[in-house]
Parts: structure tokens; C-alpha cells; sequence
């Protein structure tokens, strides 16, 4: 496997929600990185910090308690946490461009297709209207959208879900960002839907060379979509590593039971396999590891201190007490 | 085995009403005349995708909604359009469980009053003492902390919540439970709790249910049949094997490759059936195959009225290629 | 096994949890007090200073400024304005709660008819009330006092009539919201009744808009009533009645404004204490801050 080079390095963030009366710890001490060209999947339940991991990229997150507590978060070497207003705006939209969850609600339905796309044009490439107008049409093609010459001069009420969505994937990829980050891009469509859409962005992916961020908690989309995959619980990450990896040698008791609690085509058993308990809600985080309380393996450890990484050489790395040498455990 | 359930030629439309006076313009086809039979103790998977109308036959059937035509027969009775004492008397061996963990349950009331809604409604208990018994008991039985009873809602986690309205729907004992995307709205590794209990609780009450939902994977592990829905119409009705393994209807093919497949062995085995186009309304719908428009064997024949026939041994499927093909099969044994 | 734990709650009890979380909302007591002031200055006020002080003219203590024997002052008759203050509050506390009541009542049973019944009926009702919310208000009470001449009763009547339209909507929308909810729904499934289903599932969820609107309406409709009597189409003098006082304070403004500032600060003050208690009162009773 050839080194490629590392577009962004999350180390250590921890991204907090302050309250007068607590702190919520939505991201704690969360680190990743994202290769050239490659597609890291981030995968987890309600709760887990995968969508504000990501915003915070671009201190993106919607909240007035928010706060960047800790770490840095390095894009081609640059701390973007530490950006000024300025700074981020150069980012958003044109190095790094984000899909969001809900295409009903990510389109201002006040603007047409084609004002909203240009907007972005005009802004990080200072074209011209006609110059802007073209390329759209040339996205809008790229994503399949048929007549996209009219499609500029619609309305977002008027698309359906897999339309709205392949604007917004157009509108990501117009200004050729090097990252794009797609948060549960296909979760609220349908499943025919979802399967065009998957299909046009890994079509799409080796086109552009960008590199993608696929935020989601189905783990048959990530399966499909990521080259590697980040499993998260709790605000911490749990588990990386390569797909067929992660699906055919999960470490982390968490990823296990998670995929076991999928039946497959081929399964035959009576029950499900469950993960009993809950997950977390963001006030009522477990101390040390925060699955402990559902873990079946769970040891007197687990509820004390988070454990230490765990690094393979293939690059898989796991945080969880039953890796961890005798030594390292108290 | 008798048949609990009986829908004969079920249809609901809604009308589209416009202009100053409100005059009706068209008819949205939510349900198009379906017909099936759910045996006692059996679970019909009942799938397709959004606008198909799954939603509402699992609402007509209860009575919530009225049927514009057909028949729904409720252990040999034909209960469509029942009133007063029938109703009354259906509504408590049939019941539903909703898909939104947060609007299915009234913010303003606790969990014990949520519960015991029914109970007091066909008044199934004598004395406050007896409820209460009763309450408990129902809370332990779906994995909930009878302390918490006087809890609201919002206090609660989705998974919860929906074993709250689970709770609800067992309380008058039914026979018949329609669960409408019961586990749709919840996090993956709670889903598994959820169907488990489900399974336990048609096991020890012997319960039949209609088990409405978009997603295959879980479908095909609890159902026994299988009938899948587009645009207001069955188009393929079978036994779990005959759809999953012979899926015969070029949508429901589509549909089975669509799903995301995460074990390699499943990869490999999954041929890619990509739709073109998006799904329609069930507005004013063409006369002939609705899936026409989208399928990639199409013919002009499709144009035609279709008709829902056997393939073999309970295989229903609309369409003709596909009855075409098996009676091409046919001859060749 | 007979469990202990599942005891239902008292009525009692939900009805001291809401005023415990009523307390705790301070801007909501401090309306409550203020309230409650104008309150017993409307009640008691025979008790607090005597009628014939707020009506007796003396022209020797004409337009005199708040000193010890006239707190707030005299006005141009030589009537003690704190007096006519406080014998104020009774009719236009009266009038504000009054007709909010009544249209709240004829209005919410109305709008309510609509949302739960629909169709044909609803269609009429709105259009009716598309055609009274044409007609300005103000003017069309203006028409009611002057087709049934000057008095506390037709200012009533008009102010009422001019806030049905209001509360027919706002109910009906509420209504409308709720209906469609699936735990509606899910009450049907187990055939509650009719009445179980308004008054246990659909009244408690349609409260909190209500009540604010409701409370919204007081302070409003004191301020027509007060506009009405303004321009003398209202309670006629020597009623005390702070829109009238208003009215012959416009005169004085210059030479002295205390006549004006009294009962415009004790409208504005009661309007605002009832929209406090409003809001408190919603809040209280939403089970979503019931940690």
C-alpha cells in the first residue's frame, strides 16, 4: 500500500456544548486523518460526535454554546481552528464543500437551482454570469440531472429527494474542493433512491480526485462507499480501519456488535444479536470507556480511565482495554 | 390455520380538492385494490418505498382511516366501515404500533396514563388497584422500569419510547398488530432490541402481525410472507423464500439489489439493478404496469391493465414478463 | 407479585407541581403580583378610597400636582386621580377579562367545531371570518356603540364581537396541528371516546397557545376599550375609566402630565403583568420542562 499524503489530520479535538449549568461533551478527544484522494467513511448511532466531529472542521456547528475546547485540526498543514472568520470563508465552499443530511432543508426555497449554485462560483471564482451559467450546466450533466439548462431556472419545492441531491452533490463538486464532507447524504431517501445516488458518487469519486468524508450510521452504505472506515460511540472513536478489514476482523466489542446486530441474507437464528442497554445521551456519558455499561466484556478498567490506542501495522487501530497489554492495565 | 385477516379489493383514495369552492380536481391513489390473507400466528412483511401506500393499508385496516371500497375481513367478518359495539370491540383486538417514537405518544401525558388508555377505554379493568397490577406488569414485559411510570415521554430514549407504545398496543390483549415502520426511526443497534421483542411478545401472546417497512434486511428475518407494494398496487406477494431467493417482478429485484450489501459474500452474489428516474406520486396514475415507466424490460404491452396471477404455490406477481418467463419454464419441465 | 412502584398521580399533585414551576419563573411572579394588585384594587376598592372622591368635582383643587393628601394628583375637575385609578381598574380589568372570556368561549367553541369537524363548515366559517377581518377593528366596534349607543355593556358587546374572528382561528389552527398527530391516532385505535379523546389528549395540548393568546388578548382588548372611550364612544364621564381619562388627560399634556402618565402606566403595567402570567402559565403546564 502506497503512502499517500494526508489532506487532514484531526488530533485530539474535543468540541464541548457549555451550559451555565454543564458541559456536554459532544467530541472528546477525537483524532483521524483523511489521505488524498481517499474516501473515509465515519459510521455510529445517534449521539456518537460523527456530524459535529465534521463541522467543527469548519467550525460549522450550529450552536451558540459551542465550544472548540482542544486539538487541532490541520488541513494541508494549516490549523483550522485557529482560523480566523476570514480564513474559514476561503475554505468553505471551495477547498472544502459539505452535503448535508436533508435536502429538502439544505436548498433555500426562495432561490432558484441555478443562483444557488452560482453563488458559489461567483464568490471563490469570481466568474461571470454566462461563464457561472456554463459550468453549472456541465455539473448538472456530470450528476445526471436531465435538461439541466432548465433545471438552473427552477425551484428546490419543485425536485424530488434524488434531485434535490444530486444538486447538492453538483453544488459541492462545482468549485473542485479538495475535501468534500457528505453528512448522511442518503438517509432520507428511499432505497432506490440512495442506490442511484451511491452509485453517482463513487463514479463521481474517481473523476474528481477528491478526497470525501461519508458520514452515516448504515453500515451496508459505508460498505460500499468508504476505502476506510472510523467507528464512533460516545464521543470517541472506538475503531478504524480498512473496509474489509473492519467488516471481516472487527476488534472493538462495539463494531462487533453492531454488525452483528444486522441479519444477514443468510442468517437463521431465532433472535437478533443485540447490543443490550442504551446509547448515551450526551449528559449521562458513562466514566472511561463510554460503551463499558453495554459491553459484554467489560472489566473493572473499562469503567475507570478510557483506554490507549492501539496502532497495527496494517493501520488498524482499536481503543479497548481487552488489547491492551497487561502492563498498560493497572 | 385459519385466516385472521382478509383484505378483498382494498382501495383508498384521497380526494385532491382545489379552487375557490373547493371542488375536487382528482384522486391521489393511496390504495389501488389489494387483496391478501394473513394466516393466525403468521407475520406478513408488508415493503416498498415511500408513496406506496403501505402506511395506509396498515391504516384502513385499523378503521383509522375509511376505506373508499373493498372488504376487510377480521376473522370471517367483514369489519370495513364498522360502528359503534363492532368497532369497539375490533378496536381492541386489533391494534398498531406507529413508526415516530416522539409524535405517537401525547406529550401531556405520562407513561402510566399512555398505557392504561386503553385498558379504560374498553374497560378491561375493575378498580385502580387492578390497573395499576396491569400497568406493572405490561412495563416489565416490554423492558421498562415500572418506577419511571409517572415519567413523560420526553423523558425517555426513541427505543424506549417505542417499547412504551408497544406497551400500549398489548394492553387490551389483541389478536392482530399492525407495526407501521416500528423500528424505522430508531438507531441500529436498538432495532435489534426492538424486533426481538416484538418476536417475543408474538410468541408468548400469539399474536399475527402486519409488519410494514422499507427495510429488506429486516423484513426477511421476521416475516413468514412477504408482499411488496408500488405505487398503490401488490406487485409480488409470496412466502419469504419465494421473494427473497426468486424474486420475480423486476421491481422487487431492484429493490432486493438496491439494498447495501456489507459481507463480501453478499457482494458477490448481488447483481446491480439501477431504476432510472425518481419515484412518482400515486396522483391520477397511468392505466397500465405503474413500474413501466421506470423498468428496464418495458414493453408496449405494459400498457394494458395487469392483473396479479399465481406463478406457483402461493407466488403472486404483476407482470407479465415475469408470468411470461415462468410459463416458458413451465413448458421446458 | 404486587408491585408498589406504578401508583398513578393525583390530580392534586400535577396541580402543585405546575405551581411549583410557575414559582420559579421570576418574571412570571413579578406579573402575578402586579396582578394581583390591580387585582384587589378592583375588588376592594370601595374599601381603599371612597367612591365619591373619584367622581366629586372641587373646582378650588383643580389640576393639582401628586402631594400628600392627592397622591397622583388632581385632574381638571378637581377629582382626586388616585381615586379614579383605582375605581378605573374595576371596569377596565372588567372589560379586558370580560370579553376575552366571552369570545374566548364563542370563538374557541367555534373554531374548535371547525378543526375537529372540517369540511363544508369550516369552509363557511372562514370565509365569514375573511369578511369580518376586512372591516378595521376599531371602526367596526365605532359602528356596534354607535348603532347601540354609549355604555359600558355596548363597548363590551362591540369589543367582543371584534375579537370572535381572532380566537376562531387561532383555536382552529391550533386544533387543526393537533389533530393530525399520530398519538390522536393511536387514541382512536383503542376507541377511547369522543370527549375522552378532546378533553384528555386534545385540550391539555391545545392549552399553551391558547392561554398566551388569551392573555395577549386581555391586554388588547383593554387598549380598544381604552381607545373607544378616547374618542368618547366608550364609558361615558364621570365613570372613571383610564381610556377616558386618557382621553381628557390630551388637553393637560403640557401643564400637567401627570394626568396622563397614571392611568397610561397602570394600562400598560396590567397588560403587561397578564402577559407575564401568560407565558408562566404555559410554561408551567408544558411537561417538557417538568425534568
Amino acid at each position: 500500500m502506497n503512502e499517500q499524503e494526508t489532506l487532514l489530520s484531526i488530533k485530539n479535538l474535543k468540541t464541548y456544548f457549555v451550559n451555565e449549568d454543564q458541559v456536554l461533551k459532544a467530541v472528546d478527544d477525537v483524532s483521524f486523518d483523511v489521505k488524498r484522494g481517499e474516501t473515509l467513511g465515519i459510521v455510529g448511532e445517534s449521539g456518537c460526535g460523527k456530524s459535529i466531529s465534521c463541522m467543527s472542521i469548519l467550525k460549522l456547528v450550529q450552536s451558540p454554546n459551542v465550544r472548540y475546547e482542544g486539538g487541532e485540526i490541520l488541513f494541508e498543514g494549516k490549523n483550522t481552528l485557529k482560523m480566523t472568520e476570514k480564513e474559514l470563508r476561503k475554505l468553505r465552499g471551495k477547498e472544502i464543500s459539505v452535503i448535508f443530511q436533508e435536502p429538502m432543508t439544505a436548498l433555500n426555497p426562495l432561490y432558484t437551482v441555478g443562483d444557488q449554485m452560482m453563488e458559489a462560483l461567483k464568490i471563490h471564482k469570481k466568474l461571470s454570469t454566462k461563464n457561472a451559467r456554463e459550468k453549472c450546466v456541465e455539473y448538472l450533466e456530470k450528476v445526471k440531472i436531465p435538461m439541466p439548462k432548465e433545471m438552473l431556472n427552477r425551484y428546490p419545492f419543485s425536485l424530488s429527494g434524488g434531485m434535490r441531491q444530486r444538486v447538492m452533490i453538483a453544488m459541492a463538486l462545482i468549485t473542485n474542493p479538495k475535501l468534500i464532507i457528505a453528512d448522511e447524504p442518503t438517509t432520507a431517501l428511499d432505497v432506490t433512491i440512495q442506490a442511484q445516488i451511491l452509485d453517482l458518487m463513487n463514479a463521481l469519486k474517481d473523476v474528481t480526485g477528491s478526497s470525501c468524508i461519508f458520514i452515516t450510521h448504515d453500515l451496508g452504505v459505508i460498505s460500499e462507499m468508504a476505502d476506510r472506515v472510523v467507528v464512533m460511540y460516545g464521543g470517541k472513536v472506538c475503531e478504524v480501519a480498512d473496509t474489509d478489514v473492519l467488516f471481516e476482523h472487527a476488534m472493538h466489542p462495539y463494531t462487533q456488535g453492531l454488525i452483528h446486530s444486522r441479519p444477514t441474507s443468510d442468517y437463521d437464528g431465532d433472535r437478533l444479536q443485540v447490543i443490550p442497554g442504551n446509547v448515551p445521551s450526551l449528559n449521562d456519558k458513562p466514566a472511561g470507556c463510554p460503551f463499558h455499561p453495554r459491553c459484554p466484556y467489560a472489566s473493572k478498567q473499562c469503567g475507570e480511565a478510557f483506554p490507549p490506542e492501539r496502532v497495527y501495522p496494517d493501520g488498524h487501530r482499536v481503543s479497548c482495554w481487552k488489547y491492551c497489554n497487561a502492563s498498560e492495565v493497572q | 390455520m385459519e385466516n385472521i385477516m382478509e383484505v378483498q379489493h382494498l382501495k383508498k383514495y384521497f380526494p385532491v380538492k382545489g379552487g375557490f369552492v373547493s371542488h375536487t380536481l382528482g384522486y391521489v391513489q393511496a390504495v389501488d385494490d389489494i387483496s391478501f390473507t394473513i394466516k393466525k400466528g403468521r407475520v406478513l412483511g408488508l415493503v416498498g418505498e415511500s408513496g406506496c401506500g403501505k402506511s395506509t393499508v396498515g391504516r384502513t385496516i385499523l378503521g383509522l382511516t375509511p376505506a373508499t371500497e373493498g372488504k376487510i375481513l377480521f376473522e370471517g367478518e367483514d369489519i370495513a366501515g364498522a360502528k359503534g359495539e363492532k368497532q369497539h370491540e375490533i378496536r381492541r383486538k386489533m391494534q398498531i404500533v406507529f413508526q415516530d417514537p416522539y409524535s405517537s405518544l401525547d406529550p401531556r401525558m405520562t407513561v402510566y396514563d399512555l398505557i392504561s388508555e386503553g385498558m379504560v377505554a374498553q374497560k378491561m379493568v375493575d378498580g385502580r388497584a387492578d390497573l395499576e397490577e396491569k400497568v406493572n406488569e405490561l412495563m416489565l414485559k416490554c423492558g421498562l422500569f415500572p418506577e419511571q411510570a409517572n415519567r413523560y415521554p420526553h423523558q425517555f430514549s426513541g427505543g424506549q419510547r417505542q417499547r412504551i407504545s408497544i406497551a400500549r398496543a398489548l394492553a387490551t390483549r389483541p389478536e392482530f398488530v399492525v407495526c407501521d415502520e416500528a423500528v424505522s426511526a430508531l438507531d441500529v443497534s436498538i432495532q435489534a432490541q426492538i424486533i426481538n421483542l416484538l418476536k417475543d411478545m408474538q410468541e408468548e401472546m400469539g399474536l399475527t402481525y402486519l409488519f410494514i417497512s422499507h427495510d429488506l434486511s429486516i423484513v426477511r428475518f421476521i416475516s413468514d410472507d412477504v408482499a411488496v407494494m408500488y405505487l398503490g398496487q401488490i406487485v409480488e406477494m409470496g412466502t419469504k423464500a419465494q421473494i427473497f431467493d426468486h424474486p420475480a417482478h423486476p421491481y422487487t429485484q431492484a429493490l432486493l439489489s438496491a439494498a447495501p450489501a456489507f459481507t463480501k459474500k453478499e457482494k458477490r452474489e448481488k447483481k446491480r439493478i439501477l431504476l432510472e428516474g425518481d419515484l412518482p406520486t400515486p396522483y391520477n396514475p397511468p392505466k397500465g404496469c405503474r413500474f413501466a415507466g421506470r423498468c428496464p424490460y418495458a414493453k408496449p404491452e405494459c400498457q394494458e391493465v395487469q392483473e396479479l396471477t399465481e406463478l406457483e404455490d402461493g407466488h403472486m406477481v404483476m407482470c407479465r414478463r415475469a408470468q411470461e418467463e415462468a410459463r416458458r419454464k413451465g413448458e421446458r419441465i | 407479585m404486587k408491585s408498589t412502584f406504578t401508583k398513578k398521580k393525583r390530580r392534586g399533585e400535577r396541580a402543585g407541581e405546575t405551581w411549583k414551576l410557575f414559582k420559579k419563573n421570576k418574571a412570571a411572579m413579578v406579573g402575578l403580583c402586579v396582578l394581583f394588585i390591580f387585582v384587589f384594587f378592583a375588588v376592594f376598592a370601595d374599601v381603599i378610597i371612597p367612591y365619591s372622591k373619584a367622581i366629586t368635582q372641587n373646582s378650588a383643587d383643580r389640576l393639582m400636582a401628586p402631594c400628600a393628601s392627592h397622591w397622583f394628583g388632581t385632574d381638571e375637575f378637581g377629582r382626586d386621580m388616585f381615586a379614579r385609578v383605582v375605581h378605573g381598574s374595576r371596569r377596565s380589568l372588567s372589560l379586558g377579562v370580560g370579553t376575552t372570556l366571552i369570545s374566548l368561549l364563542i370563538g374557541g367553541f367555534i373554531g374548535a367545531c371547525c378543526g375537529l369537524y372540517g369540511s363544508k363548515f369550516d369552509s363557511v366559517v372562514m370565509r365569514l371570518c375573511d369578511v369580518l377581518n376586512c372591516v378595521p377593528g376599531l371602526l367596526f366596534a365605532l359602528a356596534v356603540v354607535a348603532a347601540l349607543g354609549s355604555s359600558m355593556q355596548n363597548l363590551l358587546i362591540a369589543v367582543t364581537v371584534i375579537s370572535i374572528p381572532g380566537f376562531i382561528r387561532i383555536v382552529r389552527s391550533v386544533i387543526l396541528s393537533i389533530v393530525e398527530q399520530e398519538y390522536i391516532y393511536a387514541a382512536r385505535a383503542c376507541d377511547s371516546s369522543n370527549w375522552v379523546i378532546i378533553t384528555r389528549h386534545i385540550l391539555p395540548n391545545a392549552m399553551g397557545p391558547i392561554i398566551v393568546q388569551a392573555s395577549m388578548s386581555v391586554a388588547s382588548m383593554m387598549l380598544t376599550a381604552a381607545g373607544l372611550s378616547f374618542i368618547g364612544m366608550g364609558v361615558q364621564p364621570p365613570t372613571p375609566e383610564w381610556g377616558v381619562m386618557l382621553s381628557t388627560a390630551r388637553e393637560y399634556m403640557s401643564k400637567a402630565p401627570y394626568l396622563l402618565a397614571f392611568p397610561g402606566i397602570a394600562i400598560a403595567l396590567s397588560a403587561l403583568s397578564l402577559n407575564l402570567v401568560g407565558d408562566g402559565l404555559r410554561d408551567a403546564l408544558d411537561p417538557k420542562l417538568k425534568a
